[in-house]
């Protein structure tokens, strides 16, 4: 039997001979860290004892209200990688009551778990419950479980601290989980930390090594996260190391302030113009001491983001679990919100789907949303007549239905999303030709400037035109429109317009042909390139015949 | 005169934690708080190892991660001695410990530090010219660390020497807190066996201290 008495030389148990040459005198010293401190005294002086059952002073190092025997007894038990004393019966020592303790340790919830055993300074009774373990016929810690559910260690009650804590939590359990070994820090000898990553990790097997994914969609990724450096990097480049898809890339900052993140983020992204954007919300100093989530940096640099291109997905990593977190993100225009401490590796899984779904999204929103924008940069149409009013008006229904486009397209709640896209670009050619065309009589059609229009037959080979003075269909509508304002007919442009108006015609009469598909079941059925190609290419047409109309000099 | 001195370079965190816990520093006279332009100044003049500036003072409170560890040392040089108390607070992940020897130094977590305890233990230097830690360390409770300690430190002599059944050989083992001294009206603990001598028979009056020590802390605790 080896007993060890750890102790400030603050005890009577010293008398016995059977901790003669099993004591450790407990003294932190002057500039040392309290848990660095124990950390080390288990690593260097207790395991290495081998001991069997191991008594400690409630109090020691003379701060009795401290209770550092506590302490340290929650280090033994959340030391995992002692696995030969970790568990050991536990005997605290001192005249200080269970009622006392309660009532002013803040620690006291080892006490009521299992393998701990309390003993007053009397001699007498030491004797009686050493020859007890000699009998072992008093246990120690059988289920490690049945100690992590009684017990609790507070956070630390800095915002600051805690949010650091977290984050690094999260980095480790999610490093634990895809086998990856991080350097150790002064951090992993806090009792807070180790305690929460005990129980963050404890469902985690070493059996379990968690498969790598394979992200089949490209993507170019961005990490802004303050603590890059800290982990998140190294844990990230595994994590798409066998999706070959996948460009991954960190923002290099120092994180100061709002304004040189954004001047840093600026570069990175006009260099590698990012499709998904991990987002940590706390970025700098003062983020961990503001509760206004408005006023904190990741949440404005959401705006900066999606005020670049709303097509670059945002995905929220945050160790905050606040639901009023997720909700404001969300509103601002984040896409996904991955809680990155939550005690389950699910999160990783749901991180790895977010990433695949959000591949998807910005493949297609990115490059249709850009060309939105530059069809309006500077749009000029040749006037119909000098009312301003009428002018102005047709500029701010151009700008209008091609705002409620992009926001259809990228509202995953709208079951038809891209189909209705599509009918609200469609209007923008329906109001260009109502500024142009007015009805006349008996069903006919003249411009509003008093020149006529035509009928026109187009073929592969080219087009015809005839007088008309018959009701004009809308495809008439628009090769008039385009005849008049170009002085000919583009055959590829009106064929893509055509095939436009029978996708609309279609969608919105609800009869579909045999083997017509919906947008929305080609990006249901996975195959986004067949879905991409048939969306840009109905898009394009559009976007290419309001091109075609606008004034020369305004082309792009 | 100004015994304590403040050295914080992050005055926005230090306003923030005084206006959310409602602490009012100004009302002491014996406190002088730093700020931005002669927190450089002090700096300045402690890498120039010019610490004359400290002279006049009691306790050093000094912001930890301002400092780099070579100016640190400096400061804890100037603290030993001078035998200046010296109180660091960070906003590390650290427990608050102190430490009496070579010279008295408190690491204390600065949400700790800026707190009720803060205004409770200027108040007591204030009234009595000492500075006393525990009060920084442990607010009210500070007075159940003393109680304690002399609870345990009697109970321990008790079973180390009673079979010897000598107190007096052994009576300079016997360690009193001295603030406890202070404390034997307030509780009704009768140390006189302590101050005359422990007698062959003091038995009985170890063990009559011990039962009142342990009312007292009852009575503390209960009041908390």
């Amino acid at each position: 039997m080896n007993s060890c008495l750890i102790h400030s030389d603050n005890t009577s148990l010293l008398e016995l001979d059977q901790f003669a040459r099993s004591d450790i005198y407990f003294k932190i010293p002057k500039n040392e860290d309290v848990d660095i401190y124990m950390s080390e005294l288990i690593r260097d002086e207790l395991n290495p004892l081998k001991p069997n059952v191991i008594f400690i002073k409630y109090a020691l190092d003379h701060e009795y209200l401290s209770f550092w025997g506590l302490r340290l007894a929650h280090h033994i038990r959340l030391s995992r990688e002692f696995p030969s004393i970790c568990d050991l019966p536990i005997v605290f020592v001192g005249e200080e009551s269970i009622g006392e303790l309660i009532k002013i340790a803040d620690l006291y919830h080892i006490l009521s778990t299992p393998g701990i055993y309390y003993v007053s300074e009397d001699l007498l009774k030491v004797q009686t419950i050493l020859t007890n373990f000699e009998k072992k016929a008093l246990p120690g810690l059988r289920d490690f479980n049945s100690y992590l559910e009684k017990i609790h260690i507070s956070p630390p009650a800095n915002y600051g601290t805690r949010h650091s804590f977290e984050n690094k939590l999260a980095i480790k359990t999610w490093s634990k989980a895809l086998g990856i070994e991080l350097p150790s820090s002064t951090i992993d000898h806090n009792i807070y930390f180790k305690y929460r990553l005990q129980e963050m990790t404890r469902s985690i097997s070493s059996d379990d090594s968690f498969k790598l994914p394979n992200i089949s969609s490209k993507a170019k990724v961005l990490l802004i996260e303050d603590e890059f450096e800290k982990g998140w990097d190294t844990l990230y480049k595994t994590l798409f190391s066998e999706s070959k898809g996948i460009t991954f890339n960190s923002l290099a900052s120092e994180f100061k302030t709002f304004e040189s993140i954004i001047s840093d983020f600026k570069k990175i992204y006009a260099k590698i113009d990012p499709d998904i954007i991990l987002l940590d919300l706390r970025l700098t100093e003062n983020d961990t001491h503001e509760s206004n989530i408005e006023e904190i940096t990741g949440y404005k640099l959401i705006k900066t983001i999606k005020s670049m291109n709303p097509g670059t997905q945002v995905i929220i990593t945050t160790a905050s679990n606040k639901a009023s977190s997720y909700q404001a993100t969300i509103t601002s225009g984040a896409d996904y919100f991955i809680e990155k401490n939550s005690r389950s590796i699910d999160k990783i899984d749901e991180l790895v789907d977010s990433i695949s779904d959000a591949a998807k999204e910005a493949r297609f929103l990115k490059p249709f949303i850009r060309s939105l924008k530059n069809l309006r940069k500077n749009i000029r149409f040749k006037r119909i007549n000098k009312d301003q009013d009428e002018y102005d008006f047709l500029i701010e229904q151009l700008n209008f239905y091609s705002e409620l486009a992009i926001d259809t397209a990228k509202n995953k709640t709208i079951v038809d999303r891209f189909s209705l896209s599509l009918v609200y670009l469609y209007n923008i050619l329906e109001k260009i030709t109502d500024y142009y065309l007015e009805h006349h009589q008996k069903g006919t059609y003249k411009f509003r400037n008093g020149k006529p229009t035509f009928k026109f037959n187009i073929t592969d080979k080219g087009f015809k035109q005839t007088q008309s003075y018959k009701h004009l269909s809308e495809k008439q509508k628009f090769y008039n429109l385009y005849y008049y304002l170009n002085k000919e007919i583009d055959l590829e442009i009106s064929k893509g317009i055509n095939t436009l108006f029978s996708y609309r015609n279609n969608f919105l009469h609800g009869v579909l042909p045999d083997n017509f598909k919906l947008l929305e079941e080609l990006y249901a059925s996975g195959d986004s390139r067949v879905f991409q190609s048939k969306f840009k290419y109905y898009y394009s047409s559009v976007l290419d015949f309001i091109n075609a109309l606008r004034l020369p000099e305004t082309k792009y | 005169m100004s015994k304590v001195l403040l050295i914080e370079d992050r005055l926005d965190r230090m306003n923030h934690f005084l206006k959310m816990r409602n602490l009012d520093l100004s009302q002491f006279d014996i406190l002088d708080t730093t700020h931005e332009a002669n927190f450089l100044n002090i700096k300045q003049q402690v890498n120039e190892k010019d610490l004359q500036l400290f002279n006049g003072l009691d306790v050093l409170m000094v912001h930890q991660s301002a400092w780099s560890l070579d100016e640190l040392k400096i400061i804890e040089n100037y603290c030993e001695s001078s035998q200046k108390t010296l109180i660091l607070f960070t906003g590390g992940n650290t427990a608050s410990h102190v430490s009496l020897n070579p010279y008295p130094l408190l690491r204390i977590h600065v949400n700790d530090f800026y707190s009720k305890n803060l205004e409770l233990y200027l108040k007591e230097f204030h009234s009595t010219n000492e500075s006393n830690l525990a009060i920084l360390q442990y607010g009210k409770k500070w007075k159940l660390s003393a109680l304690m300690e002399a609870r345990n430190n009697i109970a321990v002599y008790l079973q180390r020497y009673r079979s010897a059944n000598n107190f007096e050989a052994r009576y300079s083992n016997l360690e009193i807190p001295d603030i406890l001294f202070e404390m034997e009206e307030t509780f009704q603990i009768n140390l006189v066996w302590y101050k005359q001598g422990v007698e062959q028979n003091a038995s009985n009056a170890l063990q009559d201290t011990l039962t009142k020590l342990t009312a007292a802390i009852r009575s503390e605790i209960y009041q908390l």
